[in-house]
């Protein structure tokens, strides 16, 4: 097994060919189906055991503070998204649309998983990552070719704009009524006085946050006490046997509806999200260890889900024509079925709890990978004109 | 209303602490915890010490001392072996940043000033600062009844650590003050040849010093295989450099991220084959800088964004592990060796620039960049302390009270000289 320098010298000849290969396809016009997270698993696993072997499968929980730290991170910049006054001046059935589609979609797959007896907190991760959709094939796929049905693009980045609150809702709440660790106080205290304290807590982060970057304009001093923002959510969380992403989404959700300038903060807290990401994909990665997969999960993940998402598409779409808003597509479910980043996030958190066999993440992923693939396919073929098209959306 | 708030997370995190005890706690959560406690209130204390006029990281520093086991014990000595890794990683930055400062032309044009003060201090110093502790010693016996084998062992242990330095804290005030000039170039070149210097120095003298105490003798064999090391350390610190100058160069995507990775590369190779993390990462930053004059500016502006979150966790670190209880029990034979030490770097160093005729700036102020110590200094005292069962434990409790002023000086003085000596950019704006 290549190990040290050696292996990084490979890793950058492959990154420095990979670059080449991506800027040749671009200029042949030849377009990446936003495979970019999927890629940094695989670099993960190309150095993990499976590969290269620079880290070591056990790679996830030894380096558990830094992966908490990322995952909290990433719920984070969830929260600083979450902007009450925009979600208040939608239309009632928009906001039933956002949040519903994606809760009914995880609905159906956790009535499957539990069919299928998988235990609880299986149960909780399927559905939480059954919600999720991530954007950005659809908005990559715009930059070159024009929605063929506005309309539907419109309820599309609605439902996925609102797609993470349900799922890291539901994964941070399960996660922390179920919450065994932190001790003395966890034992003492039920599930919902726990959880109430984290809200509690994650209030008063929220606001030492804005007072403490009051009138601060330097970026790597935002981003310090971020950083340290995030780190003690993540530890309260923790020592509460809560779920420090939903934690750090609280707080983030505080800054972004009570501080007057929260925009600054949020370019932040983006600058650092790619970094993190990419170091928890690859730690991802290095935890692959190649087992047989249950069935069971890329059934529900791919086959339910997706059938799930066509059902809530169309009556999305009904449900539209029935407002006067000129839906020509029922499929636009198809545009939901691609995952990315925030799946993994959830997943990686997961992981890092102890709570996921590897058998289990690794189904998770590959459904992911499938989701993905079949969503970008789906999504060019019925909702873009020819790639090419004049009149693409701006991202 | 800032510190206000700050009080509060201090109270929750006191809170939590009390109410949760100590016992089954998930370690990786009070890491957590303590960093976050850390990052938030070294931002407070660095804007109280640029109001005060002190150098920011002296700030975090005292910050880590209050919250650190030895005072108010919010951190504790679990969470600094858990945040460990996180002080590799500043630490490996840091490195990077030093051999990023240092340019060949730089080196070049003041070669021989930066050869004479290292071999000056090397020599003088350690000579000196040893034998003021050997004649100490017949004096007052602070570290028991030794023979004169052990004492002589003692003393000479004593000048190695007196001529260590922390490259860190010297690094850390250019990045903050943004200085440049004849006498940044001095006082880096020295650091970073004192610490290859150093390394060596150190693994001779405690062979000799095995042999006075009636132990193993020299080691010679640990010499030479230290002294592989510092050179493979050298080559594999240029390789990753150069790795990273053409992905810096050709590719240039995720910069920060890709400098994080040969960080991490490098505390890898330091832990899995007995490489020097520190050396590594300085020559990997030498060669970004100097061999690819298109990824350079690039590399520089990279590091320069991540260093400050950097500096807080790493200081802040540092201060937490400074034990002031050892400081409390030795002073005044702590304040008589910090004091010697500080006339020799002085001497040797004013000397050496004035024989020399270095520029007038240098001879005056060079001097004040040497005075800091940290990790470096800490983690040799850990080994004496191991190593001479007889006397290190009271050795060590020596050195580490002088650390600990040396620390809180050096930061000081040395800000004072950029400032002084009209290179620190910031602060003359």
């Amino acid at each position: 097994m290549l190990k040290g320098p050696l292996a990084l010298v490979v890793l950058v000849a492959l990154a420095l060919a990979g670059a080449e290969i991506r800027r040749r396809l671009r200029a042949r016009g030849v377009g990446a189906p936003a495979l970019e997270s999927f890629l940094f698993v695989g670099i993960g696993i190309g150095l993990g055991s499976l590969g290269l072997g620079m880290f070591p499968d056990t790679v996830v929980l030894t380096l558990r503070p830094v992966v908490l730290l990322g995952v909290t991170w990433i719920g984070l910049v969830v929260g600083l998204q979450l902007d009450f006054r925009v979600l208040g001046r939608l239309q009632a059935w928009h906001r039933w649309v956002g949040l519903g589609v994606p809760a009914a979609a995880g609905a159906v797959v956790a009535a499957g998983s539990l069919l299928a007896g998988h235990p609880p907190h299986e149960v909780v991760l399927l559905a939480a990552v059954a919600m999720l959709a991530s954007p950005r094939v659809v908005l990559l796929l715009a930059r070159t070719a024009a929605p063929s049905d506005r309309a539907a693009m419109r309820l599309l980045k609605l439902v996925m704009a609102l797609s993470s609150i349900p799922a890291v809702v539901l994964f941070g709440a399960a996660t922390g009524l179920a919450g065994a660790g932190g001790g003395s106080l966890t034992q003492a205290l039920g599930g919902g006085e726990r959880l109430l304290l984290m809200v509690g807590l994650a209030v008063v982060l929220g606001y030492a946050t804005i007072v403490l970057l009051a009138g601060e304009r330097t970026l790597v001093h935002i981003l310090a006490v971020l950083i340290g923002v995030t780190a003690l959510s993540a530890g309260a969380a923790l020592l509460l046997g809560g779920e420090p992403m939903l934690m750090a989404m609280i707080a983030g959700a505080v800054v972004m509806n009570r501080c007057r300038f929260p925009h600054r903060i949020l370019r932040a807290a983006h600058g650092l999200e790619m970094p993190m990401l990419v170091a928890l994909l690859v730690l991802l990665g290095a935890w692959w260890r190649a087992e047989a997969f249950p069935w069971t999960v890329l059934l529900l993940l791919v086959v339910v889900r997706g059938a799930a998402l066509l059902a809530l598409g169309w009556a999305t779409a009904s449900m539209a024509r029935r407002r006067g808003v000129a839906v020509h597509r029922s499929d636009l479910g198809a545009g939901l079925l691609p995952q990315g980043p925030l799946t993994l996030a959830i997943l990686i958190a997961s992981v890092a709890h102890g709570q996921t066999a590897p058998a289990i993440g690794e189904a998770v992923f590959a459904a992911m990978l499938a989701n993905h693939l079949l969503g970008w396919l789906w999504t060019r073929r019925v909702l873009f004109k020819k790639a090419g098209a004049t009149g693409g959306e701006e991202p | 209303m800032r510190w206000f708030f700050f009080l509060c997370v201090v109270a929750v995190v006191w809170v939590l602490r009390l109410l949760l005890g100590t016992a089954g706690v998930d370690a990786d959560a009070s890491a957590l915890l303590a960093l976050g406690l850390l990052m938030v209130g070294g931002e407070l204390s660095g804007d109280v010490g640029e109001r005060l006029r002190v150098p920011r990281v002296t700030a975090y520093l005292v910050l880590g001392m209050l919250l650190g086991p030895s005072l108010a014990g919010l951190i504790t000595s679990g969470d600094l072996g858990a945040l460990r890794l996180f002080e590799e990683m500043a630490l490996g930055i840091i490195a990077l940043t030093a051999g990023g400062e240092f340019t060949v032309r730089a080196l070049a044009r003041r070669w021989r000033l930066i050869l004479a003060v290292t071999f000056s201090h090397a020599a003088g110093i350690l000579i000196m600062a040893g034998g003021t502790l050997w004649l100490l010693l017949g004096a007052v016996p602070v570290l028991g009844e030794l023979s004169p084998g052990a004492r002589l062992a003692a003393s000479a242990l004593f000048g190695v650590i007196a001529v260590a330095k922390s490259p860190a804290t010297t690094i850390a005030i250019i990045t903050e003050t943004r200085a440049r000039g004849d006498l940044v170039d001095v006082v880096l070149g020295v650091t970073i040849l004192k610490d290859l210097m150093i390394l060596l120095l150190f693994t001779w003298v405690d062979g000799l010093a095995r042999g006075w105490v009636g132990g193993t003798g020299v080691d010679a064999a640990g010499a030479l295989h230290l002294a592989a090391a510092v050179l493979a350390s050298l080559g594999v610190g240029l390789l990753l450099g150069v790795v990273l100058g053409l992905y810096l160069t050709h590719v240039g995507l995720h910069r920060e991220i890709t400098v994080l990775a040969v960080v991490l590369v490098s505390m890898e190779l330091a832990h899995g084959a007995g490489l020097e993390h520190l050396l590594i990462c300085m020559a990997a930053g030498f060669a970004a800088r100097n061999f690819f004059s298109r990824a350079s500016e690039s590399f520089v502006h990279a590091l320069e964004r991540s260093s400050p979150p950097i500096y807080v966790i790493f200081f802040a670190l540092v201060g937490a592990g400074l034990d002031l209880g050892v400081f409390a029990s030795g002073w005044a034979v702590v304040a008589v060796l910090v004091a010697v030490r500080l006339v020799l770097i002085w001497g040797f160093t004013g000397g050496v620039v004035a024989v020399l005729k270095g520029p007038a700036a240098t001879r005056r102020y060079a001097w004040m960049g040497f005075v800091a110590q940290a990790g470096f200094s800490l983690g040799l005292a850990a080994r004496i302390a191991r190593e001479f069962p007889s006397f290190g434990g009271r050795l060590a409790t020596l050195i580490v009270g002088a650390v600990v002023v040396n620390q809180l000086l050096g930061p000081i003085l040395w800000r004072h000289a950029l400032v002084a000596s009209g290179e620190a950019e910031e602060v003359s704006k």
